[in-house]
């Protein structure tokens, strides 16, 4: 052969000598999906580079002959020699590595973590998806999970104090409405109130892609109404691979201000009653007060490492994947915050406490994820893949409250001040495993998981003191500040809860020809057992002796403890199970251009509690069963052209209420008293879908899409009036609906690349609010009215949008990502028309990445380009005591909440073998 | 839609019925369980109501109370309290006169308490009033602050707190599990519920960590008391929030570390507070406070309303107070005294943060001097034995400052208060449901300014 070669390069060689230059075009794509192979290297015969693959799989190179034989190389495919025309425009095809083990999976193995990929993955998907690929994520300035999913069409997420995305908002569907898979496997939380997963918890490189759907069919399970995030994490590759990835880099807001950090080494993971036989008397010895002191560090140092290694054994039936990941970053805010009171005539806000607060936080991520798959033969594989992901974070808050609504008689500048200094650490982690084993029966296709994982939320001694001071003006007018002086209560609290789940799952499908089409029957189900416990304890001191004068040092301080065995009869100490049966059954019939999909799952929720709570307390214990059938169909119909497709799905489906708001707890709180919901129904929706699909080559496509939720029973915190008594707490209230259209759509011409998304989306719920009001016996007094609103966290509109450049010859990419949220509600106010509304904000992050040479990759990535700060107001006039906060203005709407969180940048080098 | 597919799966179960029928009937066995697991599931839902031990009712041999507990505690009896005690809804414990409970511990740093559902009836005498107290080597008072039980808790459904003639110390505990107050220090009397009716009548308090009394909601009616050690460094005498209305009427209270009569309709609740804070007497309060600018001794705030009348406020940090977002309209003070030994504290007679919103609700009859102006005149007190530095000793107060003690309010001849109060005007109205014994005694005002009328009618504690 290589001779043949030879020769005929030679002859061409000869026969193309001194001609003129000629233009060979043509496309690269996998032989298998057809999807295009991205960075494909054109050698000629003398094995120099010609030039890449582009984004969109096409290339364009030039030679001095209008004939040539060219290599193609893939680190994925097997290479190609063929010859080239440059009058015809080339068609090649690739054939994977995988291919040639013989995969038991029809989907495809290799190249799904390619953009391609994710396009073919989105259009022969039965149900509504939309997928990210590694590819994206890789050049995207994303480093969690959280920040990957605000690519996803009609998501938007919710960030935290730091101004880090947290969660996802499908279709301005709250994040209770959706859950989380890691290989398609539910996991638990380790959020100490909730089911939902906090999404920054994971590092984004260990994502192969990031699927999230809107649809759910019979197989999935059934409690999402938004959708369901599916964390595809990386598989073993088809041949050696060796990727490392370290960057550094700062963040703005600490090159404008220090970073405030404690003492963390002497706080006690376990409270003194959890770290000693029950009923152990602490002593004041068992609280060091390190945590207390706080230290000024200048621009801390941002750290990034990631490594992937993999390869196959066995003549590539056994495949591994062994990737870490640690992140380090230092993240903060600036932020006001301005409590308010409801004026009891007008019911509108006015001025209470105007809170500056500076939050500093250190974030640390790891994360282990290892994948084994042992491929049997042609029909039967096992597989194995164990995750630990692990977040640390330790945040000071450092806050300054200056009381607006009183004691303000001697003008702004004089009154009330009070300093917070809050320490806090947070340890979460989530380990989870899975054996999997898929099989092939003559036409029945099983497969089968067996599931352990275990979330952990820890967070030990959160310390809080305050100092009391304040600012008056003497008889000359000078101001006169007090002394600082330490606030009698001081509480240090522990919290930890863990949730841990052993699930199996079991899929059966069976293929038949039916007519002139074929049908797929399947039907399975799961079964997960769940294991929730949270502890809480709660030591109070107080100041003594009293009204010490603060010195600067805590250790210089003393309190007296005033219950030494914490707080162990709590009902915040207790103990949940649910057990889950899932069942379904459903058949995918395709003929021709069509196909259908339509089945039913039922799913079964046991769930019970058991507080620690005294024996008198009511709702200490007790449990909860119900049923829920849920069908759904989906058709897919593809038009003429193949390239455009039509859908529509119907499902119905369910969400849980969380673990806590079930248990009767009761809390008094200042204005309220607040107390959990035993009765609280789960809320049901019937989703309906519509979809247009236009796929022009592989990775171009418009998709336009409509949809319409009627959602039962949503569960919202909310006041409630019983007798003349007023209680908040989370209750159902009556039928909401949701709907609303998308637009998404990537095209790539040559090196550029435009990728977004619009979505619009109007929801409509109406609760009972209350307002304050002087009656005609003029007595102020409250009523209750109906209040339609929007739900909390639906933006009207969400756009956007990303800018690409790829030049694969020079190895270059380029990513402008832009981030349009709507104005939303983010908190509901019990008051009417006090809600408080998010203004509508644009985030803006960029990445590039240079290829230095064949092994290793230069990257920049800057988010939040241009501090785009988070503004929140109450949207009605402040017309009480506005001159309390010149410097606001509050004639029309009330500003509660302003954060700044500064551009982060990071600079790295990735190395590939 | 299920029906369909099934019918599907019948038509073609014939056709290949040799090839797979193993499979397929499983299949078909499996969908079928779908239908029938999820036909049989009906919602349930079981919670433990917590009502767990039986009732006790109190008898002659009754020595211990703990749990729910209906019935009375007889006259001149001595009671052990040892462990929460819980009046079921619609149950009554009644105390007679001369009983004395001495309340236990468990050692765990929160304190036992009266969790009132149904009605609570002390009534005592004044020659045989009822204790509630500690075990007497507690009683000291370097425990006077260490909130060593947790009084009287009225839940959402109690009827009545009906204190008269009792003597009831070291308040202020940490409120237990699964009360409202779990981890903090509670209030000596509170309650959750506009309707819950309390009555309070020449009673005696001593020392409580926080606010000796905190009504969110309820109808009052706070008459003849003496109130001593409020609030260690923190909290009020008599902190009424929302949804609360009735009197406060001929009290005395001193050293109190915050305010000592403060009215607000803070909270959610469809009752307006409407209180009336007449002819009592606040005296060496508000300096106790951690942080410097707080109160004032006759405060209304938050969309409170009520009159404030023929009151005597002497030697306090700071005087009488109206905010502006207190319903300023329906607020009067007048015919007040105000009396300070220091210039220091008449600085602040009308707080300087307020000065402008109070000035609209004071009339002109407030009897408001300098310093040393209009000494009332009680008759053994003697207004300048502290000086400003004992004042602000803090936790080192000498405790004269802060109990009544041998003080006689009574007023000499000459008194400025004398005929300087009125009676121009009425106690807030309230509809009591109690009766008989428990039943309010409705205070009138009298012309005399004070806690203490010359004709003797006002406070019994001498």
């Amino acid at each position: 052969m290589k001779l043949l070669f030879s020769l005929l390069l030679l002859l061409g060689a000869c026969v193309l000598r001194g001609q003129n230059v000629s233009v060979f075009k043509g496309i690269v794509t996998d032989a298998t999906t057809g999807i295009p192979v991205v960075s494909a290297e054109i050698l000629d015969s003398e094995g120099s580079r010609l030039g890449f693959s582009k984004l969109d799989g096409t290339f364009r190179i030039s030679a001095n002959a209008d004939k040539i034989n060219v290599q193609i190389t893939h680190p994925d495919y097997e290479d190609r020699t063929l010859p080239l025309d440059a009058n015809i425009r080339a068609s090649i095809s690739m054939t994977s590595i995988l291919e040639q083990i013989g995969a038991v999976d029809i989907a495809i193995k290799k190249g799904e973590n390619s953009e391609a990929s994710g396009r073919f993955t989105e259009k022969v998907s039965m149900n509504l998806r939309n997928v990210i690929s590694a590819q994206e994520i890789e050049i995207s300035p994303d480093l969690t999970v959280a920040n990957v999913i605000q690519r996803v069409s009609g998501v938007s997420i919710e960030r935290n104090d730091n101004g880090d995305g947290q969660h996802a908002i499908v279709r301005g569907m709250d994040k209770r409405y959706n859950y989380t898979l890691v290989n398609g496997i539910k996991i638990p939380s380790p959020d100490n109130k909730n089911r939902y997963v906090p999404l920054d918890i994971f590092p984004s490189d260990l994502l192969d892609r990031l699927e999230v759907s809107k649809a759910l069919t019979p197989n999935m399970e059934g409690d999402a109404i938004g959708g369901v995030i599916d964390m595809k994490l990386k598989d073993a590759p088809n041949r050696f691979m060796l990727n490392v990835n370290a960057g550094t880099g700062y963040s703005q807001i600490f090159l404008d201000r220090p970073y405030r950090t404690f003492d963390a080494s002497e706080v006690n993971r376990q409270s003194p009653a959890a770290s000693n036989l029950a009923g152990y008397q602490a002593t004041i010895n068992d609280f060091p007060t390190s945590n207390l002191n706080f230290t000024d560090i200048q621009a801390p140092i941002n750290q990034l490492f990631g490594m992937s290694v993999g390869n196959r054994f066995l003549k590539g039936k056994l495949g591994g994947i062994l990737a870490l990941s640690y992140q380090n970053t230092y993240r903060g805010a600036n932020s006001l915050f301005m409590s308010t009171f409801i004026q009891p005539e007008t019911n509108t806000p006015y001025y209470e406490i105007l809170q500056l607060r500076k939050f500093s936080a250190q974030q640390q991520r790891s994360g282990i994820h290892t994948k084994w798959d042992y491929k049997i033969n042609r029909k039967h594989e096992l597989s194995f893949y164990g995750a630990y992901i692990s977040l640390v974070d330790r945040q000071t808050r450092d806050r300054t409250d200056t009381i607006l609504k009183i004691a303000r008689g001697q003008g702004p500048g004089t009154g009330r001040v009070e300093l917070r200094n809050r320490s806090r650490q947070q340890f979460q982690n989530i380990y989870s495993g899975t054996l999997q084993g898929k099989h092939q029966f003559g036409d029945l296709k099983t497969d089968w998981s067996l599931v352990y994982s275990l979330a952990q939320q820890d967070n030990p001694d959160m310390a809080q003191f305050a100092l009391m001071t304040g600012v008056s003006r003497d008889t000359l007018g000078n101001y006169i500040r007090d002394p600082e002086v330490i606030e009698r209560d001081f509480t240090r609290r522990w919290i930890n809860n863990s949730d841990q789940d052993i699930a199996v799952y079991l899929n059966n499908a069976y293929l038949m020809g039916l007519g002139a089409g074929e049908v797929e029957w399947s039907a399975g189900g799961l079964f997960r057992h769940k294991v929730r416990t949270h502890q809480f304890a709660s030591y109070l001191f107080n100041n003594f002796p009293i009204g010490q004068v603060w010195t600067g040092d805590a250790r210089n301080h003393t309190w007296k403890l005033r219950n030494s065995i914490g707080t162990p009869k709590d009902p915040l100490n207790y103990d949940c199970n649910e057990d889950v049966l899932g069942l379904y059954a459903m058949g995918k019939y395709t003929l021709q251009r069509l196909e259908l999909l339509g089945g039913v799952r039922m799913e079964n929720t046991a769930f019970s509690w058991v507080t620690q709570a005294p024996v008198n307390v009511a709702g200490r214990t007790g449990n909860k069963v119900y049923s829920d059938i849920l069908p759904s169909i989906h058709a897919k119909y593809k038009l003429n052209n193949r390239k455009t497709q039509l859908r529509s799905s119907y499902f119905a489906s369910i969400s849980r209420p969380s673990f806590f708001e079930v248990i009767p707890y009761e809390i008094n709180e200042e204005d309220f008293r607040e107390r959990g919901n035993p009765f609280i129904e789960r809320t049901k929706a019937h989703n309906f879908d519509l979809r247009f699909e236009h796929f022009d080559g592989p990775v171009n496509k418009i998709m336009a899409g409509a949809f319409y939720k009627i959602i039962n029973n949503p569960i919202e915190n909310a006041l409630v009036i019983d007798g003349q008594t007023i209680f908040a707490q989370p209750n159902n209230f009556g039928t909401a609906t949701n709907y609303g259209f998308e637009l998404d759509m990537a095209y790539y011409l040559g090196n550029f690349g435009l990728r977004g998304f619009y979505t619009f989306t109007q929801s409509e719920i109406t609760t009972t609010k209350l307002v304050k009001f002087r009656n005609a016996a003029g007595t102020l007094t409250e009523r209750s009215e109906v209040q339609t609103r929007p739900l909390q966290g639906q933006s009207k509109h969400i756009f956007n949008a990303s800018l690409l450049y790829k030049n694969a010859r020079k190895g270059t990419d380029v990513q402008l990502s832009g981030v349009y949220t709507g104005q939303r509600i983010i908190s509901v106010s019990p008051y009417k028309d006090n809600d408080v509304w998010q203004r509508a904000f644009f985030i803006v992050d960029f990445s590039v990445e240079q290829r230095i040479n064949k092994r290793f990759t230069a990257y920049v990535k800057v988010n939040n380009l241009l501090n785009t700060p988070l503004r929140a107001d109450i949207l009605l006039p402040n017309t009480f005591n506005p001159e309390q906060a010149p410097y606001l203005d509050a004639s029309k709407s009330v500003l509660v909440r302003e954060d700044l969180y500064g551009q982060t940048y990071f600079g790295g080098i990735k190395f590939n073998f | 839609m299920v029906k369909r597919i099934s019918g599907e799966l019948n038509s073609t179960f014939n056709k290949t019925l040799n090839k797979t029928n193993m499979k397929k009937i499983t299949m078909y066995a499996l969908f079928a369980a779908v239908l029938t697991f999820a036909a049989c599931g009906d919602d349930k839902t079981t919670i433990d109501d917590g009502i767990q031990d039986s009732v006790k009712t109190v008898n002659a041999s009754t020595t211990d109370i703990s749990g729910y507990t209906r019935g009375t505690l007889l006259a001149g009896k001595t009671y052990n309290m040892v462990g929460t005690v819980i009046i079921p809804e619609n149950e009554t414990l009644s105390v007679e006169p001369g009983v004395t409970i001495i309340v236990g511990n468990d050692g765990s740093g929160s304190g036992f308490q009266f969790t009132v559902n149904g009605t609570l009836a002390a009534i005592g005498t004044k020659a045989q009033p009822i204790t509630f107290t500690v075990a007497e080597a507690d009683r000291k008072i370097e425990n006077i602050f260490e909130g060593l039980w947790c009084g009287f808790q009225g839940s959402a459904k109690a009827k009545a707190i009906v204190l008269k003639h009792c003597k009831v110390s070291y308040l202020g505990g940490q409120g237990g599990a699964g009360t409202v107050r779990a981890g903090k220090a509670t209030y000596g009397i509170a309650s959750l519920d506009p309707n819950t009716e309390i009555i309070v009548e020449d009673c005696h308090f001593t020392g409580s960590v926080d606010d000796m009394f905190r009504p969110n909601g309820g109808k009052i009616n706070i008459v003849r008391n003496v109130f001593e050690f409020a609030g260690e460094t923190g909290g009020d005498g008599l902190n009424i929030k929302g949804g609360t209305i009735g009197n406060i009427a001929y009290n005395v209270f001193i050293g109190g570390a915050t305010n000592a009569y403060k009215v607000s309709n803070e909270g959610s609740t469809t009752i307006q507070t409407n209180v009336n804070v007449y002819n009592n007497i606040a005296l060496n309060c508000g300096f106790r406070r951690a942080g410097n600018t707080r109160g004032a001794n006759i405060n209304y705030e938050v969309g409170a309303r009520g009159y404030a009348y023929n009151n005597i406020v002497a030697n306090c940090k700071r005087g009488m107070r109206a905010l502006a977002d207190a319903d300023l309209p329906n607020i009067k003070f007048d015919h007040n005294l105000y009396y300070a030994a220091y210039t220091e504290m008449v600085a602040e007679k009308i707080p300087t943060d307020a000065v402008v919103p109070t000035e609209t609700v004071l009339g002109a009859n407030n009897i408001i001097g300098s310093t040393d102006e209009n000494n009332p005149m009680w008759q053994n007190v003697d207004l300048k034995a502290f000086t400003m530095v004992d004042f602000l000793a803090g936790a080192n107060q000498n405790r004269a400052l802060n109990e009544k003690g041998t003080k006689d309010f009574r007023l000499k001849a000459g008194s400025p208060c004398i005929g300087k109060g009125t009676k121009q005007w009425a106690p807030v109205q309230v509809q009591w449901v109690v009766s008989g014994d428990l039943a309010p005694s409705i205070m009138q005002p009298s012309t005399d300014i004070g806690a203490y009328p010359l004709d003797n009618t006002g406070n019994q504690y001498f």
